[in-house]
């Protein structure tokens, strides 16, 4: 999304993954990119990981002084002016920073000339990405709630702890150059067909996966194994124990992740390009847009920007009602 | 309706031994309550028995069956724990059919059982109530009768009354062990409460580091205590030290005092050292009979029904007595009285090899 965003901004700025997203589409003409191009990733993957290990420990080693208690600033912030500032405060930058810039497209789209606008090709592009985001998330599902049940309920065992930091890795490290990365290991091999569509789903599931993980495992967690416990002893199998008991328990979790991963999979840029530069999903086609540099490119991408913004938006919606079920 | 037996069975979490050679055996129909303090190894055993966790060792049989590393819900053994574990997104309607549910009962059996279950535990009114609508006895007699109507033979029940208030857990003692008797289970009640252990049980298994010490009706683990421990654990125990002179018809024990107090017969040999127990309410107070001993009160506590007298002896040793309430007002703190009990209440061990302090800490 951050690829995303600055690509948007048709200056001449580049953040790593961007760059990542350039350089790849260089590379259809200009082979001697291919090794700048792996040594950005690796960095950004490396640095990553340094940065996750580091931030690991200091959250270990090092205590905030959260155990001090301040009786008399305590007290000043607790009451008057200054919760009431807080909120204030809060509630401003959303709306300055957040929202009314999210939403500004919609006047930018209504003030400017229209221009002539081609659905075909933004359509075509919007259909790619809600197939590729919705078979990205049936396979996260199948992969990471049992992943999840593994880790939360192994808690103990060592390979367990190891593979719950494992799986944010996907997560720390930036999109694009995971996706590169990604797009060298499956075009490398002999032994799957590596058909566009297909690696830009595979490098899809690598990042959205553990957020499907990550949602059910701290759902599992949250159980008492009592339930399932006294579902075996009344007489049900370890599956109809999961099925009848736990499943009805974590479901709501399973489906905030996978709306999770359905969106972050509809959104990705940096990655898609990084993998296939030609590919076609919807945020990509949106960046193209903007880089004609015409005015009914500008004029097309925003109204493209006003449709990914409402799928996600009532994405979002979705996934508040279904969490607010969580509490009945 | 399985009668049950364990072998030598022992578990060990790192370095902790929650069932170091344990033995038992239930029989078809009983009831019995597994007694003893935080830790013993209590849940441990009835985890075993479950098959929610495997022995290191030993065996299991049902039936004379080896049950050892049978499936859970093989076992016909449904267990009722302590957080009771109602399902929450199933009614109690649900709850109590899951059992059957499960199996694929057809419909009208499952309607027969729904309907003399909610008629045993008296929730008719309240089939389509969701757990968390239901108060701690509720929601108690719902797992209870979901137990009941999952075709176990087993009932294993962990602490099942903790949870609730006083006056609720004395009438559900007496509910849960009807019903376990009407519908002919086999039940393991596990309890850390000697008073529920002695009313509800029909044998009584004190144990204590992952060990059966104990295993006999109420009243034998009340008035033949195996162990000082257990002695001292079902009701509490005053404990006299000394040199046995004689062991029949009844024992007499000399203390270091010169002082001869009398206990049950034993086969402790004359001459060897022992310890006599005798619990607090055996253990009589009076200004007017001559006692074994003199002991100074030094304070009383009214507990209502009784009062608890705190008491010093000569040598220095506190010992306790309980009397009837209406005895207060003859006894202050600071009078000086005799003690006295009947010789059979008072029981005589060997003296315990790590020394009695050890044998009676509670942990």
């Amino acid at each position: 999304m951050i690829a995303l965003a600055t690509m948007a901004d048709p200056g001449s700025f580049a953040t790593g993954p961007t760059l990542i997203g350039d350089w790849k589409h260089g590379l259809v003409d200009n082979a001697d990119l291919a090794a700048p191009l792996a040594f950005v990733s690796i960095l950004l993957i490396l640095l990553s990981l340094v940065l996750l290990v580091v931030i690991k420990l200091v959250i270990m080693k090092v205590h905030l002084p959260m155990g001090r208690i301040w009786p008399r600033p305590e007290k000043l912030f607790s009451r008057g002016w200054f919760p009431k500032t807080k909120d204030g405060l809060a509630v401003l930058f959303l709306v300055l920073f957040v929202l009314i810039p999210s939403f500004f497209i919609f006047t930018y789209v209504v003030s400017v000339e229209p221009a002539s606008f081609d659905w075909g090709p933004f359509m075509e592009s919007l259909m790619f990405s809600f197939l590729v985001a919705g078979v990205v998330t049936v396979i996260d599902i199948a992969l990471g709630v049992p992943l999840a049940l593994y880790i939360a309920k192994n808690r103990t065992g060592r390979l367990s702890e190891v593979l719950d930091v494992l799986v944010n890795v996907p997560l720390i490290v930036p999109t694009a150059a995971l996706g590169y990365s990604l797009g060298v290991f499956w075009t490398g091999q002999n032994i799957i067909p590596t058909y566009d569509v297909l690696l830009i789903i595979l490098a899809h599931v690598a990042f959205t996966y553990p957020l499907v993980v990550r949602n059910v495992a701290g759902a599992v967690e949250e159980v008492d194994p009592a339930f399932e416990e006294t579902a075996r002893t009344l007489g049900a199998k370890p599956v109809q124990a999961f099925r009848r008991v736990l499943y009805p328990i974590i479901k709501s979790s399973i489906l905030a992740g996978a709306i999770m991963a359905f969106t972050r999979s509809l959104g990705e840029t940096g990655a898609t390009q990084a993998v296939v530069a030609s590919a076609r999903t919807a945020p990509v086609y949106i960046v193209e847009l903007i880089q004609l540099k015409t005015a009914s490119g500008y004029y097309t991408a925003g109204l493209a920007c006003i449709v990914l913004i409402i799928v996600s938006f009532v994405f979002m919606l979705a996934l508040r009602y279904i969490t607010n079920r969580r509490s009945h | 309706m399985p009668d049950v037996k364990l072998v030598g069975l022992r578990k060990s979490y790192g370095g902790i031994k929650a069932a170091d050679g344990l033995d038992l055996e239930v029989k078809n129909g009983e009831y019995l309550c597994v007694l003893g303090p935080t830790g013993a190894g209590k849940t441990t055993l009835l985890r075993m028995i479950s098959g929610l966790l495997v022995p290191d060792r030993g065996k299991i049989f049902f039936n004379g069956k080896d049950f050892t590393r049978m499936e859970v819900e093989e076992r016909k053994a449904a267990l009722l724990s302590q957080t009771y574990a109602l399902f929450p997104q199933l009614t109690v309607e649900e709850n109590i059919m899951f059992g059957l549910d499960i199996r694929g009962a057809d419909e009208k059996l499952k309607e027969q059982v729904l309907i003399s279950m909610l008629d045993l535990v008296r929730l008719s009114g309240r089939s389509d109530a969701y757990p968390r609508e239901l108060s701690g006895g509720m929601q108690q007699r719902t797992a209870l009768a979901r137990a009941l109507a999952s075709g176990a033979d087993l009932l294993l029940l962990d602490e099942p009354l903790r949870a609730l208030d006083a006056r609720l857990r004395i009438s559900l003692r007496k509910e849960i062990r009807s019903l376990v008797k009407t519908l002919k289970m086999t039940a393991i009640h596990v309890t850390h409460d000697q008073d529920e252990a002695l009313v509800m049980a029909d044998r009584v298994a004190v144990i204590r580091e992952g060990r059966i010490l104990q295993i006999g009706t109420p009243k034998e683990v009340w008035d033949e205590p195996a162990t000082p421990f257990v002695a001292n654990f079902v009701g509490q125990s005053n404990f006299f030290t000394g040199e046995v002179l004689q062991s029949s018809p009844f024992t007499l024990l000399r203390t270091p005092e010169g002082t001869v107090l009398k206990g049950r017969s034993s086969d402790l040999a004359p001459g060897t050292t022992a310890v006599l127990g005798v619990k607090i309410g055996n253990t009589d107070i009076s200004k007017e009979r001559k006692g074994y001993l003199k002991a100074k009160v030094e304070r009383i506590i009214f507990e209502g029904r009784n009062l608890h007298v705190d008491l010093m002896i000569d040598n220095g040793q506190r010992i306790s007595s309980k009397v009837p309430s209406w005895r207060k007002g003859k006894i202050a703190p600071g009078d000086v009285v005799d003690i006295y009990w009947e010789g059979s209440k008072g029981t005589v061990f060997p003296m315990p090899p790590n020394g009695l302090e050890n044998e009676l800490k509670v942990e």
